[in-house]
């Protein structure tokens, strides 16, 4: 049988845009504050509503594939956007304009009900200062003397890429100097932390030996360096570590031949597990954080269970919540457990001796 | 087979009015009619409750709640003022007050047939009905003014002719007969262990002064309520711990006056299954506060949030508030004490729920809450599956009386540092507020305004905000335009707090409800109220 | 009949002849010794039947000795005209004693020809009043002295006799036609058996036929539609369900479940009929009419449904059939959601004009698109499932005894998804009958168990569940774990159904029914009956624990529930019948006879919670949930005395006069109102029968008019209701957290009594084109009085009340029905169509009207009306412009926009409110109709069932009709695209508004005709196209007969409702309705299967 289709899902473009005024200079602080785009309403075949998306292009782009697009306030429904100032620094930054620096962005309206996409007949341009900060490289790695892979540069250790754009690494320091750089061969540009500022060039020193998490943001500009004092097995039907995890390097922490015993409920046998960091925080204060499942409640892994089920986010710190589950056969077994922050998906294994 | 067959499993008219356990079972009956948070689908009862899930959902009649999915106890169009007289929640109310009568009519009209009962017992039990009657006539005269008044059980001819009786001469009945069961009635430490829940003198003390807070009739709430505060009428006083007073182990409380009794599995409620975070076990949210009732909470310094020198924060705007706020609404990163005593964070802000699925996180559409607040008052932590809770539901407290003496004695402009000293402070202290400039009278107030805020806060979620917006004519102000959520919405609409539910109310007409469609189809005599 | 061939006729007699027979059918047989002869064997169906078979040898015999031994066993003779063998009944002497006057002789010739005008061999021609005779020789033609004044009679065995008079004639030419094969029909009625063509009262019977090849899976199921004024309405299709029945439509407020008899017995329970295997059902007769059904009395005013199971046959071999049916139930769900991305953009809409932001960015909708649709949970949970029948019996007959035994299994899977979920039946019959002397002994025994296994939730939540999901939801992730989302926040049904346990049902009946029948004289019979029905029903209830993702779970209370009930049924009859003819003229009958029921019911149910995750047994934890019960609070007992009895008369098959009557007297009534009489007169004339009718009868056929009137009962109320019942039970209150129980009183109605039904019924029974045509006509008036009301109590009384007798309800009707059959050459073709209506009035009912709200619609019952309308408003069209909002009229206290639903203001008054409803239509079916065309060709067969309903106005609510139903439903189906927009002013819908905004109240939360659909429908039924293998050909492979056909049901359907389906009935038998029809039923599907048919 023939399905029934939607019809009437199409909408004029739109015809004019109000703000900000072509060729207006967009001064982008580093603080708190938005801009307004505003424009003409475009109107739906059916004279239902019309969603909007804010599209931003480089100067000479025709928006075929625009640098960045945002849905309209109130989820694409209201003739206007505002947009924050962190945005807009990100927009200026895929634009290619250096911090500090000016360039000309190309910005225009498409109108659609989600289909069917109208891009406006017209587009304005708007040039952009950014506000001081580091660019963001690509890619990231931690090298020198102080560090795991010591000055040999094609032997720096990565930095992963979080979603919001910060680079985060766990891994141990040493005595001796460390920096940051953008490639891991010829003479990459270089980065280094002055307390919590993050700066181009120049080189950290450290006194003692301890493991870390380094996350830089380039766009603030900070280091946050906290220390991992320990990685505890928190088992939930005890609620509390029933032992630790030695750092073996690179960012990976395993424990060997350590006995599990499920504990017996009334309804059957528990064996739910997550991992505790205890960390000290730059101000020297001790926190736990917890780390664990995505889910809120797991089934028993089995052979076929696939990798995912195994990836280790960070988690509530209540008792039982995002608790992994042991595969069945590891009760009263011994086994290895190995949890690797040195790849971009923080994930654990366990091995059933 | 002979023709001549008897039943196997029910007593007849011939046998039935013989003991005094069978004549206390309909007694019984009758005080299950009082109000019920059970809805019909409770797999356990038998037979099935009548559909009464009024505790809970009355509370979204009101500014204080949504009622955001379904349309529960009629509350979602009632609060909309989109309902007309076919309503089916007119109809439940009417039926299910008048079937309490009748029950206590039957009893009232047998009980004397049981041979060799003790007397003492049997006035005790006639009162007890005589008050439940007495309930349920406030009910209906509360929700549709007049009403037809019976005080013996009518046939059905006299159902199908009579016309309604004035609301005042209700109200005159009512009183009256709390008057009678209080004389009989003993005081609540009179009752013994077996019997805690049973109506007590208090309660019909109690239950005269809401009646007559409701008239308005001040001087007389303040005798009713003195009557309690004596010490003469009962013994009651202050729970000390706000959270505690709404928990098992606490049931039957000094505080508590009169409440729903409900046993762990065998007679219980399981509204918190619609209320509850979703992370803790709740299904789709059919009950969430309103950022007006969150508002409603005082700052710590005993100010409200938009009086100068509050120190609220809009961006922080949960820290620093009246403690009772945390023990009756859910908000962004509220610690939920989980039964095993571990705490889950409840992340109710759109995207910050580590945990990805984030099933209490506000979702335009959406299954969770539709306001991003969760209610918290009247969890049990001792609920089974499902949030089958055995938790008794309080129908009047001593606070309430101290909350209607305070407010009769500011209506009355008599308010003054000693009243106040007896009611507002003992309640905040008890509250936790510690700062003197909350527990302080402060003469330069509105003072009605101070106490029914404090009525307000106290009494949430207990289903008495409804009555009270309907007695102080302000539904048209707090029942007009949007019902809104926390400020997670799009930032140009409202100040970003959530637009959750457009409501109106037509003062012409809405202080009374409608007589119910039907009951007008089968009794013409019943006329209608103004503007229905 | 069959005729052919050419001269030879004495000398083939002596031919020598070697045959070998192995169970063939007797024609087979009659065709090969026939075979290259030049004879030819004439006979009428009638007589030779097509079932008749004989094993048997001959060598060398002659062709006379052949025949006599061949016939004997059916008592059937032979006489030899020319060239042809006429088979036919031995005729008895009919030679009349006495002196002939001498007359006047002539020599009168003629021919005699069938109504093709092809010429009749064997037809015997006697002077009426002598023993003057001959036949008809092979090419038709007589010759007879007769006097001149005689009256000549034509007879042969399956024509209508026709009287000549002589009058001086020399040559007289005779056509004769065909009788009705239903005149000589024998016709099941209540204690006993008419022939068809003195049958009088109302009466419908349909045979073997309606059960063949159809893929039924219980008896009702393939009668729907074979008798007119048979309703029956299908709820639902899920194995083991039963369908809702009733006779002429709906004649009272309470219960119109008829009375179901089966061999004779009454059964307590009219859904017994469908434990009964359908291949055992020899015939199915519905009484409609007071005439015939007065002889139940206090039962029988929503008529009766009589069966009777297959017997042996007297001087059979034993015969073994097999019939086989396997074919695959494919669900067909007429709705469909829209994709994905459409189904974004709708609740984007929805959203926005309520006021509210969309719920999906412009990048989200285009990513549903590029991802595609996800299977939609509905087509997840769904699936073919198999469906078999099989059966076996053996049949046979000695002199003195026949048998019948019978094996059947019924197999049907469940289209839900699940482990093995679905129903078994499994039928075992013994059918005996022996006669010892004058003792004729009847012994039936029958076992039918029934196994159905399903999940342990509920259908139409399941089926409503995964019907409202978008396609953009997933119902499993890549780990298997069943996931929630945001609609099924906390179940997934196909959780449910593959892991969440079951509920089994394995129930046993045995029927046993024993009748002795005693000839005291050849005129005079005594029969006792007693029979029984003991039924021994358990049920199992395991609900296991289901977890999804990312949140909630099913079953976290693991119920173990274990339900048992066990009934017996007694029925006692003892009878005395007489039947005489008095000077060949006048026949008497004369039966009379007294009966008991009783009836003993007792049920247990124990409910357990918390029950072992694995086993289900209890443990530590485990608790008795207070719903549990025990026999005591289970029981159930009644009796019923009765004495009946009938008297026929009938004058030379021309006038028939019959009287029934019963008394009965039941324990469901105080003592004074436990007896009550219900009589019935009726009376028939067979006008064709009539000398001056004899050209009408030579040119059309049959002509019969019928009439009756009577009273008749209905005793269908709950037990004990005559008394105030104080019910306790445990758990209504609570002091200091201990249980305090609870009393819930049911009101007596001291007074209750019979409703009482007086039906008249008039009938005409007409052939046309010679009998080959044959049409029926039957109007009713039935008014029932005394009816059992639910009294309107208005909520002041503060209780309902139980039944008493208020209502008065007249239900008039007709049914016509239709048989055609027409042979030509190679084809042969029958016809039948029927038809039927009921209207019904409410007379009278106290307080004269009664209105309930039933979800947004109400239902009014009220004087004047038929029962049960639909009431609310009428819609006016759409607000198009801000001007009509304006102008136009408006529900108080609501905004409405443009595209928002306007009603019909009655009064005028610019408001719209409760005076503005309307009456707006009847959900009862009107013009039930069924069609049966058969036509066979050489060895294929060929045959159609169509089945509908011609008017009937329909109450679909839900998501099916509110997209976003409530919020509940987050889809929108594809039909509910047809809503207003200014592109599309005339919608069927309004305009998208989600729920809790104001057009939203107006337009969904407002009953009105935008409920309504139009739910007549026609349906293929059952298409079968068959193939029987010829004799010969089955013979070499050792068979008597082999078929083998396709069969298929439901394959077709036209409705005025195209999204769910037009048979499924949203009410129960009372016309009482949980709700509207919300289109959550258990899809009806479509069958496709295979059959054989063998008989050995
Ligand atoms: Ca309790
Ligand atoms: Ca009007």
């Amino acid at each position: 049988k023939k399905d029934k289709t939607l019809k009437n899902s199409n909408v004029t473009p739109v015809t004019n845009l109000f703000f900000p005024a072509d060729n207006e200079q967009v001064k982008i602080l580093n603080a708190e504050g938005s801009v307004n785009f505003e424009w003409q309403q475009a109107k739906s075949e059916d004279n239902g509503f019309v969603q909007y998306e804010v599209a931003f292009d480089k100067e000479d782009g025709d928006f075929s594939k625009p640098l960045y697009v945002l849905p309209s306030d109130q989820n694409g429904l209201l003739n206007k956007l505002t947009i924050s100032y962190g945005t807009l620094n990100t927009i200026a930054e895929l634009a290619g304009i250096e911090p500090l620096g000016k360039g000309k962005l190309k910005w225009t309206v498409m109108s659609s009900k989600g289909i069917n996409v109208k891009q406006a007949t017209i587009s304005r341009v708007v040039e952009m200062e950014r506000p001081s900060g580091l660019r963001a490289p690509a890619v990231l790695y931690i090298t020198g003397t102080a560090t795991e892979g010591g000055d040999d540069l094609d032997q720096a250790q990565s930095f992963r890429k979080n979603p919001d754009g910060k680079f985060e690494i766990y891994t141990k320091l040493k005595p001796g100097t460390y920096h940051f750089v953008d490639g891991n061969s010829g003479t990459p540009a270089t980065y280094s932390v002055a307390g919590t500022v993050l700066q181009p060039d120049g080189e950290t020193t450290v006194e003692s030996e301890k493991v870390y998490r380094i996350v830089l943001n380039f766009q603030t500009q900070t280091a946050e360096i906290t220390e991992i004092v320990s990685v505890g097995f928190w088992f939930s039907p005890n609620g509390e570590v029933q032992f630790e995890l030695p750092y073996v390097g690179k960012g990976v922490w395993q424990a060997t031949n350590e006995p599990i015993v499920f504990k017996q409920e009334s309804w059957g046998r528990d064996e739910r597990y997550k991992f505790r960091f205890t960390v000290k925080k730059a101000g020297g204060e001790e926190e736990f954080e917890f780390y664990g499942s995505r889910n809120g409640d797991n089934g028993r892994p089995d052979p076929s269970t696939p990798p995912i089920y195994f990836d280790v986010v960070l988690v509530t710190p209540a008792q039982y919540d995002n608790s992994f589950k042991f595969n069945g056969d590891a009760d009263n077994k011994n086994v290895d457990i190995r949890l690797d922050f040195g790849v971009s998906t923080y994930t654990h294994s366990v091995t059933i001796k | 087979k002979k023709l001549d067959l008897t039943p196997t499993d029910v007593f007849t008219d011939a046998n039935f009015w013989t003991s005094v356990d069978k004549a206390s079972s309909v007694l019984n009956q009758a005080y299950s009619t009082m109000f019920n948070a059970t809805p019909a689908s409770n797999p356990n009862d038998n037979p099935p409750n009548p559909p009464n899930n009024f505790f809970f959902y009355n509370e979204a009649l009101s500014d204080n709640a949504y009622n955001g999915r379904g349309d529960n106890a009629g509350a979602a169009s009632i609060a909309a003022g989109t309902y007309d007289p076919a309503l089916g929640r007119l109809r439940d109310e009417w039926r299910v007050n008048y079937t309490g009568i009748k029950t206590c009519h039957i009893f009232l009209e047998n009980v004397d047939r049981v041979p060799g009962m003790d007397n003492t017992l049997k006035e005790r039990m006639k009162a007890e009905a005589r008050f439940i009657r007495a309930w349920h006539y406030f009910m209906l005269t509360t929700w549709f003014g007049d009403v037809p008044l019976f005080t013996k059980d009518p046939t059905v001819e006299e159902t199908k002719t009579t016309s309604r009786t004035p609301k005042a001469q209700v109200v005159s009945f009512i009183l009256n007969e709390l008057d009678a069961c209080a004389a009989t009635l003993p005081v609540n430490t009179d009752y013994g262990i077996p019997d805690k829940g049973r109506i007590s003198k208090g309660a019909a003390i109690a239950l005269k002064a809401r009646v007559l807070l409701y008239e308005s009739r001040w001087a007389d709430v303040v005798t009713e309520c003195e009557k309690l505060m004596s010490g003469n009428n009962g013994t009651y006083s202050l729970f000390p711990s706000y959270e505690g007073l709404f928990l098992q182990q606490n049931e039957y409380n000094s505080e508590v006056i009169l409440d729903l009794q409900y046993v762990p599995q065998l007679r219980a409620h399981s509204e918190f299954f619609d209320i509850a975070p979703l992370s803790v076990g709740a299904r789709t949210n059919a009950l969430s506060p309103t950022q007006e009732l969150v508002d409603s909470y005082l700052m710590l310094n005993g100010k409200r949030i938009n009086e100068s020198g509050s120190g609220y924060d809009e961006n922080n705007p949960y820290a620093n508030r009246d403690p009772r706020l945390t023990y009756t609404v859910v908000y962004d990163q509220y610690d939920w004490k989980l039964p095993d005593g571990s705490v889950k964070k409840i992340y109710t802000k759109p995207g910050t729920d580590p945990n990805s699925a984030g099933p209490d996180e506000y979702r335009p559409g959406g299954i969770s809450s539709p306001t991003g607040y969760y209610f918290r008052k009247y969890y049990d932590p001792a609920a089974g599956i499902n949030f089958i809770s055995g938790l008794n539901l309080i129908l009047i407290r001593y606070a309430d009386v101290l909350l209607m003496y305070a407010e009769a004695k500011a209506e009355m402009d008599e308010m003054n540092a000693s009243v106040w000293n007896e009611t507002i402070k003992p309640i905040r202290q008890r509250a936790g507020f510690t700062n003197p400039a909350a527990l302080d009278y402060n003469a330069s107030a509105n003072q009605v305004n101070v106490v029914r805020n404090e009525r307000r806060t106290e009494l949430a979620l207990e289903g008495l905000r409804i009555f009270d917006i309907r007695r102080w004519r302000i539904a048209e102000d707090v029942l007009n335009g949007w019902a809104h959520g926390a400020k997670f919405g799009p930032p140009g609409i409202d100040n970003g707090y959530i637009r959750a539910n457009q409501r109106s109310f037509d003062a012409s007409r809405a202080y009374l409800w409608p007589i119910p469609q039907d009951e007008r189809a089968l009794n013409p005599n019943l006329g209608q109220n103004p503007g229905w | 009949t069959a005729i052919a061939g050419n001269t030879y006729g004495q000398q083939f007699l002596e031919a020598p002849v070697t045959v070998k027979f192995k169970k063939t059918r007797l024609v087979d047989a009659l065709d090969k010794i026939a075979a290259d002869k030049h004879v030819r064997f004439a006979y009428t169906d009638m007589v030779l039947k097509q079932s008749l078979s004989i094993t048997y040898n001959a060598n060398n015999k002659s062709v006379k000795q052949v025949l006599s031994e061949v016939l004997a066993p059916y008592n059937l003779t032979y006489k030899v005209i020319g060239d042809v063998i006429v088979i036919s009944e031995p005729t008895f002497a009919t030679t009349i004693p006495g002196s002939q006057e001498q007359q006047k002789q002539v020599k009168v010739q003629g021919k005699v020809t069938d109504a093709a005008n092809l010429s009749l061999p064997g037809v015997t021609i006697s002077v009426k009043g002598t023993t003057i005779a001959t036949t008809t020789d092979a090419n038709g033609a007589f010759s007879i002295d007769a006097p001149d004044d005689a009256v000549l009679v034509f007879s042969f065995i399956g024509f209508v006799t026709k009287e000549v008079p002589v009058n001086g004639q020399t040559a007289i030419n005779v056509q004769l036609i065909e009788d009705r094969i239903t005149l000589n029909e024998v016709v099941v009625v209540g204690y006993g058996t008419q022939k068809r063509s003195s049958v009088v009262g109302a009466i419908d019977q349909v045979g073997t036929v309606a059960f063949e090849g159809k893929p039924a899976v219980n008896a009702l199921q393939a009668l729907q539609g074979t008798l007119p004024s048979l309703i029956i309405q299908q709820r639902s299709l899920e194995p083991g369900q039963a369908p809702n029945v009733n006779i002429r439509g709906i004649g009272t407020l309470g219960n119109n479940t008829p009375l179901l008899v089966i061999d004779g017995i009454v059964y307590e329970d009219f859904n017994a009929v469908n434990n009964i295997n359908p291949s055992d059902i020899e015939t199915s007769t519905v009484l409609k009419d007071a005439g015939a059904a007065a002889i139940y009395g206090s039962r029988s005013s929503n008529g009766v449904l009589l069966i009777t199971t297959k017997k042996g046959q007297k001087n059979s071999k034993a015969t073994v059939n097999y019939n086989g049916l396997i074919g695959s139930q494919v669900p067909r769900i007429t709705y469909r959601p829209v994709h994905a991305f459409e189904n974004a953009i709708l609740r984007n809409e929805a959203n926005v004009n309520a006021a509210l932001s969309p719920i999906f960015s412009p990048q989200q909708v285009r990513d549903f698109q590029t991802r595609g649709d996800r299977e939609w949970f509905l087509d997840a949970i769904l699936q073919n499932a198999m469906q078999q029948n099989h059966n076996v019996s053996i049949t046979g007959g000695s002199e003195k005894s026949t048998y019948l035994v019978s094996a059947g299994l019924l197999d049907q899977r469940n289209n839900l998804v699940g482990p093995g979920f679905g129903a078994r039946r499994y039928n075992f019959r013994v059918n005996l009958t022996n006669e010892i002397g004058r003792l004729k002994l009847t012994s039936i025994l029958a076992y039918n168990r029934t196994e159905r296994k399903e999940h342990s939730f509920n259908t139409s939540t399941l089926i409503v569940d995964a019907g409202r999901t978008p396609t953009y939801y997933d119902i499993k992730d890549e780990n298997g774990n069943y996931l929630t989302n945001d609609v099924l926040a906390q179940f997934n049904p196909l959780g449910i159904l593959e892991q969440g346990g079951y509920r089994q049902a394995d129930d046993d009946g045995i029927n046993a029914n024993i009748s002795a029948e005693l000839k005291i004289t050849n005129d005079l019979k005594l029969r006792g009956v007693f029979g029984g029905t003991l039924v021994s029903n358990h049920t199992l209830e395991r609900v296991k624990e289901v977890k999804f993702l990312p949140m909630g779970n099913y079953g976290a209370d693991r119920n173990t529930n274990d339900i048992n009930y066990k009934s017996l049924f007694l029925n006692t009859q003892l009878l005395a019948e007489y039947n005489k003819t008095f000077a060949k003229k006048h026949s008497i009958g004369v039966l009379v006879g007294v009966a008991n029921e009783s009836f003993t019911g007792k049920g247990n149910e124990l409910r357990y919670r918390l029950t072992d995750p694995e086993l289900g047994t209890p443990i530590g934890e485990t608790e008795i949930v207070p719903s549990s019960r025990g026999t005591l609070q289970n029981t159930n007992e009644t009796s019923l005395n009765s004495a009946f009895g009938r008297v026929t008369y009938d004058f030379e098959n021309k006038y028939y006069g019959e009287f029934n009557f019963r008394i009965d007297a039941s324990s469901k009534f105080n003592k004074q109102n436990r007896s009550a009489f219900f009589p019935s007169i009726s009376a028939g004339y067979r006008i064709s029968q009539e000398d001056f009718m004899e050209g009408y009868r030579d040119k059309f056929g049959d002509l019969k008019i019928r009439g009756s009137y009577g009273v008749l009962g209905n005793q269908n109320v709950g037990n004990y209701q005559f008394q105030n019942r104080f019910r306790r039970f445990p758990n209504v209150y609570g002091f200091n957290n201990q249980l305090v129980g609870g009393v819930d009183i049911d009101f007596a109605n001291p007074d209750l009594r019979w409703e009482r039904a007086a039906t008249l019924n008039l009938g005409v029974d007409a052939g046309f084109l010679k009998n080959m045509l044959t049409l029926s006509f039957d109007y009713f008036n039935k008014t029932t009085r005394d009816i059992l009301v639910e009294p309107a109590v208005p909520g002041t009384f503060g209780a309902s009340l139980p039944l008493y007798n208020a209502g008065e309800v007249r239900n008039q009707g007709w049914e016509f029905n239709a048989n055609y059959r027409i042979n030509t050459k190679n084809f042969r073709h029958t016809f039948n169509f029927n038809v039927g209506d009921s209207k019904n009035k409410v007379l009278k009912f106290e307080g004269d009207q009664r209105l309930t709200s039933y979800d947004e619609m109400q239902i009014l019952l009220k004087v004047g009306m038929p029962l049960a309308s639909y009431v609310g408003y009428k819609t006016d069209g759409y607000f198009q412009n801000l001007d009509d909002i304006n102008n136009g009229p408006k529900p108080t206290g609501l905004n409405v926009v443009p595209g928002d639903i306007r009603y019909v203001d009655v009064n005028k008054d610019g408001v719209i409110d409760e005076n503005d409803k309307f009456v707006l239509g009847n959900p009862f079916p009107r013009f039930n109709f069924g069609f049966n065309y058969n036509v066979s060709y050489k060895q294929f067969d060929f045959a159609l069932f169509v089945q509908g309903v011609g008017k009937r106005s329909m109450f679909v609510r839900g998501e099916l009709v509110e997209p976003f139903h409530f919020n509940y439903g987050q889809v929108m189906y594809q039909h509910q695209l047809d809503y207003w927009t200014p592109m599309n002013p005339d919608a069927r819908y309004p305009r998208l508004a989600a729920n809790g905004s104001q057009s939203n109240t107006n337009n969904f939360r407002r009953g009105s005709d935008m409920y309504l659909y139009n739910g007549a429908y026609l349906r293929v039924k059952n298409i079968q196209l068959g193939y029987t293998l010829p004799a010969k050909v089955a013979q070499k492979i050792g068979m008597q007969k082999v078929r083998a056909y396709f069969s298929g049901q439901n394959l077709f359907t036209l409705s005025g409702i195209k999204f769910i389906d037009p048979e499924v009935s949203e009410f129960d038998n009372n016309l009482g309705a949980g709700g509207a029809n919300s289109g959550r039923n258990y899809p009806v599907p479509v069958y496709y299967g295979f059959g054989l048919d063998i008989s050995l």
